[in-house]
């Protein structure tokens, strides 16, 4: 529903401070930070400007729950769920290629 | 070499705990200060164990080695500033022990402040360290940056709260060391705990800590008032360290950071003008009194709105501390053109706080000079400034620009008899400022001496190189 | 670790939805069973709409459960893509496979009911019956954008053949995407959506009796998409006040509730058993009678209940006083 550069727009204001990563469930039990809202966030950036999207980067995205505690203690207020949501839109529709998705929990 | 690297640790930490898909690793070679370089893995130990062997094969191998907690630096003191292995101490996150009879809490280094409070909060304890970032600050990363807080004045800084270290330094056999005690007292040699403390991962890998923990006060009483002159703030402040008293939290910031910092914040007053934001510990029998001689206090200096607190659940719900939390998300959102990639630059110098006022004037002529939007709040209890800028990195210009202020930033602190860092530490953004202040200070032998100790625990060269100083 | 692909599972709702309407096939007796017995007049202004969650999640969380055996079979990925390919022609073939306990799905007839009946005390209520249809929320929620604007107008339209102009729902996801979400997607869309616990909040609950509050302390599991998205999460506190419960909160309460995980049980049930655990620890410190208001929340943290945890729906506490 966002456009692309809307997403862009928003997600790039990220500071990389890291605060939405100490209330993000999914985290704590994931093998890495691409599985918390900042990993994620940034890798929303690089994928959007770069192109491409690796099968580890994809699934870190497709993990989040959409619960959007990561938003309430994001300073620069950013739309984090709703930009992840739109992310997997992107992922679904094919716009990185045909990425199959494997969840890891550590 | 970096294949070869790779298949060795793999094989001694297992698949799961090595990542080198180049997009999770990029996650981790960036810091908050913005600042990101490369790397070739990022691994992930669950034990002083497994450390002790990563410490060895890259001693073997010669792969530089990135600590790393949060990576919330604001110095460049986290990221991997040339190709190495980020070890991420993420999963090392385990409170072991906590003792109120020692006053002590045993714990591993990826904790974060915060998690580690919401424990002892539930004893009636706190770890005292309250970086504005303690929500994600781990242990091992504040003990590394000498970290501080809003407690700084009362507590000190992370020098003052650790006992004793669990490290492994990067040898042929990652040897293992304890160092320092449980308990406080503690005097056997030189104190290599408090040359850890702040080393910002250069000498050695913690694997442990133990810390010290203290009561959580009885009352804390709240006191937020506004001066037309900030003269009049400082001069309240004087009187009450003249009368004796060292207030829990002492925070200041200028009118204008007010400004933006009060904007879309929900409190019921208005904020305006220079802002003291005071709390003291006390008794409950002895809160209502501190409180009438506080608003009096300020009062007699002139102080245009006063709002109190006589509980700390109180000032919360009266939102006493909004502004000041509101700081970090206003400096990042002043002056960011729309549409651009921003950057904040948060500056953290430290003066005398007596010399607050005439720090706070120069620091406001030297922004209006080069035409950034300052901000300018700190801990006024013990004189940590932090002036912030926000800037475009893709605008050369400007970039340089930043560099010429963030140079006038430090020379003021010198000026003024100061320090160019109180506890972000130097990374690589501050060896040129380090400098300064030691020549300015006719020891720069000092520098030497460091280097001579790194060359001892870590004489490859291999532990975080690149940060406080080249070598 | 389980490395199912997750894109699976999307392709697999997309072709359910699509073909049934449901996120799982089965009959649509299933959603408005619940209501054969309670006499509710089939037109009005205010409809009861469910969206099935509350009924549709024992078969949900079973579907779940039947494609992870066939994932762990010798023919693993092959006999996923043969039962996809087999859906696209019948979705009902696997039916037959997915049998959830009866006691789940009572439970959530027995919560639908005790709604249905505490809002009709206090205004006209109408039901939709077949026409109770599923808002898609799980397709918005995994991003098949497409899928979901093409369940949305049919959903749309038969809330219009219907002449519905408001809407009452019983679960958060539901509200959701019917109150903020359907408006965007879809032109003109004209009708006001509230959740029962907020009808009930602002006309008064009706006590029956004096409050006995059997259940002494309780503690509240806050779901991300009412306290977070819709800042619903004062309402069930004053209304569980109003019938003499008393609340003890856990530290990541209303606006800063954690999540129980339950979204990631399709993807991963192991990661998501995980979230539930932890967040189970947590309430379970505090009470042990944890009130939950969704069916997802529900259904998650039960999988993981501590010895003498009692896990209840507001709805149940509510209709008891
Ligand atoms: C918004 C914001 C506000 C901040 N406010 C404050 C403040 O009020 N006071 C303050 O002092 N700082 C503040 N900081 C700076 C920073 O958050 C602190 O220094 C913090 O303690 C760093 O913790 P970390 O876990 O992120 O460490 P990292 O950034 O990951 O690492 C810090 C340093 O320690 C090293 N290191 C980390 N772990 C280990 C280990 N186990 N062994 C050896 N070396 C290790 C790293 O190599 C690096 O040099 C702030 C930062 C931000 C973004
Ligand atoms: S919305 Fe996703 S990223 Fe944000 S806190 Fe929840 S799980 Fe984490
Ligand atoms: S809290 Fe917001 S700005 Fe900070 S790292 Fe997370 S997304 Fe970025």
């Amino acid at each position: 529903m966002k456009p692309l550069e809307e997403i862009l727009k928003d997600v790039s204001r990220c500071v990389y401070c890291g605060f939405c990563e100490s209330v993000c469930p999914t985290l704590p039990f994931g093998p890495h930070r691409g599985y918390g809202p900042r990993g994620r966030i940034n890798l929303i950036i690089n994928s959007i400007k770069e192109g491409n999207l690796s099968q580890e980067a994809a699934s870190s995205i497709y993990s989040c729950l959409l619960c959007n505690a990561c938003s309430e203690v994001c300073p620069m207020k950013i739309d984090i769920a709703g930009d992840i949501r739109e992310m997997k839109a992107l992922i679904n529709r094919g716009a990185f290629g045909p990425i199959s998705i494997k969840i890891r929990e550590r | 070499m970096d294949k070869n690297a790779i298949k060795e640790l793999v094989s001694s930490l297992g698949e799961e705990k090595v990542v080198t898909d180049k997009e999770i690793v990029r996650l981790y070679s960036k810091e908050s200060s913005g600042l990101s370089g490369n790397a070739i893995a990022v691994l992930f130990p669950e034990s002083a164990e497994e450390v002790s062997r990563i410490a060895s094969i890259a001693y073997r191998l010669e792969i530089p080695i990135y600590p790393q907690g949060s990576s919330s630096s604001l110095s460049g003191n986290a990221f991997p500033s040339k190709m190495g292995v980020i070890v991420s101490f993420e999963r090392m996150n385990k409170v072991k022990n906590v003792s109120l009879i020692d006053s002590v809490a045993i714990v591993e280094p990826g904790v974060r402040i915060e998690e580690l409070n919401f424990m002892l909060e539930e004893k009636g304890y706190m770890f005292p360290i309250d970086p504005a970032s303690q929500s994600i600050a781990t242990i091992g990363g504040a003990i590394n940056n000498g970290a501080g807080g809003l407690r700084g004045a009362k507590y000190g800084t992370m020098k003052d709260w650790v006992n004793g270290l669990e490290v492994v330094i990067p040898d042929e056999n990652g040897t293992r060391l304890s160092l320092g005690c449980l308990t406080i007292k503690c005097r056997h040699g030189y104190d290599l705990v408090r040359l850890i403390i702040g080393s910002e991962g250069t000498l050695a890998l913690v694997v442990g800590a133990a810390l010290r923990i203290v009561p959580i006060p009885e009352r804390v009483v709240t006191i937020l008032s506004f001066f037309n002159r900030l003269e009049d703030l400082l001069n309240a402040f004087v009187e009450i360290k003249e009368s004796g008293v060292q207030p829990y939290i002492a925070e200041f910031m200028d009118k204008k950071t007010v400004e933006l910092a009060a904007k879309g914040v929900d409190i019921s007053f208005s904020p305006n003008g220079n802002m003291l934001l005071i709390s003291i510990d006390t008794t409950a029998e002895s809160s209502g009194r501190v409180m009438n001689w506080l608003v009096d206090t300020m009062k007699r200096h002139n102080a245009i709105e006063i709002q109190s607190a006589l509980m700390q659940q109180e000032a919360e719900e009266k939102g006493l501390f909004k502004i000041r939390r509101n700081l970090f998300s206003a400096q990042s959102r002043l002056g960011k053109k729309e549409g651009r990639p921003s950057r904040v630059f948060i500056e953290d110098i430290v003066v005398p706080p007596s010399k607050i006022p005439a720090a706070v004037s120069k620091l406001r002529e030297i922004g209006e000079k080069y035409g950034f939007i300052v901000s300018l709040g700190g801990h006024i209890g013990d004189g940590n400034i932090h002036p912030s800028v926000v800037y475009d990195p893709e605008d050369e210009e400007e970039k340089k620009k930043v560099y010429r202020w963030f140079e006038e930033v430090m020379e003021v602190s010198l000026e003024l008899g100061g320090s160019i860092s109180a506890e972000h530490g130097i990374g690589t953004m501050k060896k040129g400022g380090m400098k300064m202040e030691f020549s300015e200070k006719s020891s720069e032998k000092a520098i030497d001496i460091m280097r001579e100790i790194k060359a001892v625990f870590d004489p490859k060269c291999i532990l975080n190189p690149g940060k406080v100083f080249d070598c | 670790m389980s490395l199912m692909n997750a894109r699976f599972v999307a392709e697999l709702l997309k072709e359910v939805s699509l073909k049934t309407m449901l996120p799982v096939p089965v009959k649509m007796d299933v959603i408005y069973g619940w209501a054969i017995n309670e006499g509710l007049p089939r037109s009005g202004k205010r409809y009861l709409y469910t969206g099935g969650l509350y009924q549709l999640l024992p078969y949900i969380n079973e579907t779940v459960k039947y494609i992870k055996v066939l994932e762990k079979s010798s023919s693993g990925e092959l006999a996923l893509r043969a039962i996809l390919d087999a859906i696209k022609v019948n979705p009902y073939i696997i039916s037959s496979f997915i049998k959830p306990k009866p006691s789940e799905v009572n439970a959530s007839y027995r919560i639908l009911k005790s709604i249905s009946r505490l809002v009709s005390k206090k205004v006209e209520l109408a039901y939709l019956y077949e026409d109770d249809v599923y808002s898609g929320v799980l397709l918005y929620d995994m991003g098949l954008d497409d899928a979901f604007y093409e369940h949305a107008k049919k959903v749309y339209e038969k809330m219009l053949r219907r002449k519905a102009t408001n809407l009452i729902t019983v679960d958060p996801h539901t509200t959701y995407i019917l109150r903020e979400v359907y408006p965007k997607f879809i032109e003109g869309f004209d009708l006001e959506v509230k959740s029962y616990i907020e009808v009930l909040d602002e006309l008064g609950i009706d006590l029956r009796g004096k409050a006995r509050p059997k259940w002494g302390l309780v503690t509240i599991h806050d779901p991300c998409y009412y306290a977070r998205y819709l800042s619903i999460y004062e309402q069930p506190r004053r209304l569980l006040s109003a019938v003499g419960v008393e609340i003890k909160e856990v530290r990541r309460s209303k606006k800063m509730t954690f999540c129980c995980g339950g979204p990631l049980e399709a993807m991963s049930p192991k990661y998501s058993e995980d979230i539930a655990r932890s967040r189970m620890a947590e309430l379970s410190s505090k009470s042990k009678v944890i009130v939950t208001m969704c069916p997802i929340c529900r259904a998650n943290l039960e999988r993981v209940k501590e010895e003498g945890v009692t896990i209840l729906d507001i709805a149940e506490l509510l209709s008891e006083a």
